[in-house]
């Protein structure tokens, strides 16, 4: 409540900047790139939508044997794709229309992590020799690298504004800092 | 207006993507790319009231002279849309398509709910690995999926049965009692649940009886008892063991019985007959061409998956299967395999080895193919799992004509073991024959109606039946499946094609309620007690 800010500090407090969805303004001061945050929830949105169908989507196999693998079994192939294209397509909803960002963060961390994991639980598909020679899959998965760069990028600053505060973090922002993270 | 415009491009992208994969699965599916079929009901999805007057054949009459018109039954599709032969409609809904898999993956244990098209009819002698990389995988799965069989198993049969008193195989083994299969939760008899209807069952899901499936049919193939493995470690597979405990399959080595000596009884005298001891055994026995024939049937032969190349399930290099590696003894020893007439892979059935006794007596041979002669059954390729291309790169079973016909000149005179109390036409002598079995031989010929398919000297019809046991649960139809004949039923468990009736009372629970018979439990351990006799 400090310098007439409306956030209390509370994490679930509606005036929370990490809750707020960001303007075109703040997008432009260089903090969220809008074509990064669209680009990957196109992709994000279009690959989970493709598993909703059965043998459409190539990463079918390997995607839902990780899931199988790493519950156990406890979930069959076609459950296990289809919690894997809800939370593919969610993801995307939530990067192109700006929503829940720090809910959008989590889940993609979550799933960033699922992706890698093939190269944990399932090598002998992954690698044509670990850990420096990948498969076709194996270069599709270490790709989501970049993924997670992007998604890194364009989330961060709602997931943890104080820290995009600081400059040395916002090297392209040249605008000043939107006035709810100047307050905290 | 200037809060919806950024809202504006993403929705649009949104929806051409959401009506773009849609319009790209219909003309995916049903293509020979795609794993999900055309089904009938795709068929006659298509068929609307308008194309009833119109043949296929005529919509193409303006296209090029050249291109043979491409005729189907959509003018008969609101016919057959009543027909009660349009099954399809009625299950594939309800059914799952099987899940995209390559070599050496788990598959589900229930792949009776499961259908599709393989991408290919046609296998590779290619592993999708290194072949170390290959033995790395299984030895992190292996245990894992033999826990988890173990315990599937556990959930469908109570394998702590105990011996039925004073039956024995015809070399000695206790049967086992049964029924093993155990009863869904809320049902406490096999009598309660006889009174269900078979919509009844099939709709609270209570058939104990569903098929098994091989336990990992990704790979599937030749899958050897215990007992036999520990006597030929070659066949130890690095991926998945037998499903089944020693005491619930046929014994090993199991008695050999010739119709040309019968005077000998068990001529092996205990042994397993090899290709070691068989010229021994059988030297002064058999012609020259049963003597050949029998040294065929023991010499071992690459097969898809025991061989010399890295396409392989065992640690060092195979030299492969004999006939009589799974047909001990001309008997069986309860190993189990694929039924290698059906595409993809894992709509397979997992069949267990038949006994060869009494082939002699057969006019159709194997669970679906309705092969005619002992000639053709010799010949035919379920080393290579119904695939040539294999055989060419695994190689080489190219077994001549002269020696499979003496392959089944040997094959010919493997008798039934003895059956003391039954005279020369198949009924029981009743000096010799208890209350319990005579009841049990009336009820045969009777009430449950067994007779009906297991008739004549081999209590068998020779007819492939569809019992259509899919109105029990819900699952892809299994089809027609050869009678198998009953004489000298005890010495085979487990029973039904792919052994999902361990004991014989399990078959008898099987039938009560699959031709609804409503036998008591009396009339149960009665047609038990008869069959132990033939």
């Amino acid at each position: 409540m400090a310098n007439g800010s409306p956030f209390c500090g509370c994490v679930s407090c509606p005036a929370n900047p990490a809750m707020i969805p960001m303007s075109s303004q703040q997008e432009q001061n260089g903090t969220s790139p809008i074509f990064l945050r669209y680009a990957l929830g196109f992709v994000y949105f279009h690959f989970g939508f493709l598993k909703f169908f059965p043998d459409l989507s190539p990463a079918e196999m390997l995607a839902s044997q990780t899931v199988m693998s790493v519950t156990f079994h406890w979930l069959d192939a076609s459950t296990a794709l289809w919690w894997l294209a809800v939370l593919e397509c969610a993801i995307g909803a939530g990067l192109i229309f700006n929503l829940l960002p720090r809910l959008t963060f989590v889940m993609f961390i979550g799933h960033m992590v699922g992706t890698f994991m093939p190269l944990f639980v399932l090598p002998e598909f992954t690698f044509k020799i670990a850990p420096f020679a990948p498969n076709v899959e194996g270069q599709y998965i270490f790709k989501n690298i970049v993924f997670l760069a992007a998604g890194w990028t364009v989330l961060l600053p709602y997931v943890f504004p104080r820290q995009q505060a600081r400059p040395s973090l916002v090297a392209t922002s040249r605008q000043p800092l939107p006035q709810s993270s100047r307050n905290r | 207006m200037k809060a919806i415009t950024p809202w504006i491009l993403p929705t649009v992208g949104i929806i051409s993507i959401v009506i773009g994969v849609n319009l790209t699965y219909s003309q995916y599916r049903g293509t020979d790319l795609s794993r999900v079929p055309s089904l009938g009901t795709t068929r006659l999805e298509a068929a609307t009231p308008a194309d009833r007057d119109t043949i296929a054949g005529e919509e193409t009459e303006a296209g090029s002279a050249l291109q043979p018109a491409e005729v189907t039954r959509k003018d008969y599709a609101a016919g057959a849309i009543q027909s009660p032969g349009s099954l399809a409609s009625d299950i594939t809904g309800k059914l799952r398509l099987y899940p995209t898999l390559t070599k050496g993956m788990r598959t589900p244990f229930d792949l009776w709910r499961y259908y599709g098209r393989g991408v290919s009819s046609y296998a590779s002698p290619m592993l999708p690995m290194r072949f170390d990389q290959w033995l790395d995988f299984h030895r992190k799965q292996k245990p894992k999926l033999m826990r988890d069989v173990d315990e599937y198993m556990a959930s469908r049969f109570d394998f702590s049965g105990r011996p039925e008193p004073g039956a024995f195989m015809s070399g000695g083994k206790p049967v086992m009692q049964g029924p093993t299969a155990r009863l869904p939760d809320g049902v406490s008899s096999f009598e309660e649940l006889a009174s269900l209807s078979p919509e009844q069952i099939r709709q609270q899901d209570l058939f104990p009886y569903k098929p098994l499936a091989h336990p990992l049919q990704s790979v599937a193939h030749m899958v050897f008892p215990d007992e036999w493995v520990k006597v030929h470690p070659e066949h130890a597979r690095i991926d998945v063991d037998m499903d089944f405990p020693t005491a619930y399959l046929p014994e090993f080595p199991p008695p050999m019985f010739l119709t040309t000596h019968l005077e000998l009884g068990d001529v092996t005298n205990g042994r397993e007959v090899t290709l070691d001891n068989f010229f021994e055994i059988f030297d002064g026995l058999l012609t020259p061409e049963q003597m050949e024939g029998l040294k065929e049937l023991l010499r071992p032969s690459p097969t898809t998956w025991f061989n010399h190349t890295d396409h392989r399930i065992t640690q060092s290099p195979s030299k492969g299967v004999a006939c009589f590696d799974c047909h001990v003894n001309g008997h069986t020893n309860g190993a189990f395999e694929l039924g290698p007439d059906s595409r993809p892979n894992m709509g397979r059935l997992r069949v267990d080895t038949p006994t060869m006794r009494g082939n002699y007596n057969l006019m159709q041979l194997s669970s679906k193919r309705s092969i005619r002669s002992m000639d053709h059954f010799a010949e035919v390729e379920e080393y290579f799992d119904g695939d040539p291309g294999m055989q060419q790169a695994i190689g080489p079973r190219a077994v001549k004509r002269e020696v499979t016909n003496r392959m089944a000149d040997f094959n010919s005179i493997l008798d039934y073991p003895p059956a003391p109390r039954l005279n020369p036409l198949m009924r029981l002598i009743p000096d010799l024959a208890t209350d319990a079995e005579l009841r049990g031989e009336a009820l045969f010929h009777g009430k449950a109606q067994c007779v009906k398919c297991h008739a004549g000297p081999a209590f068998v019809d020779d007819y492939l039946h569809d019992l259509r046991v899919e109105r029990f649960y819900v699952g892809r139809p299994e089809g027609p499946i050869k009678t198998f004949p009953l004489r000298g039923i005890r010495d085979s468990p487990p029973y039904l094609h792919d052994g999902r009736c361990p004991t014989l009372a399990d078959v008898v629970e099987f039938f009560n309620l699959v031709l609804e018979l409503k036998l008591t439990v009396q009339e149960k351990q009665d047609l038990v007690a008869y069959m132990l006799c033939l």
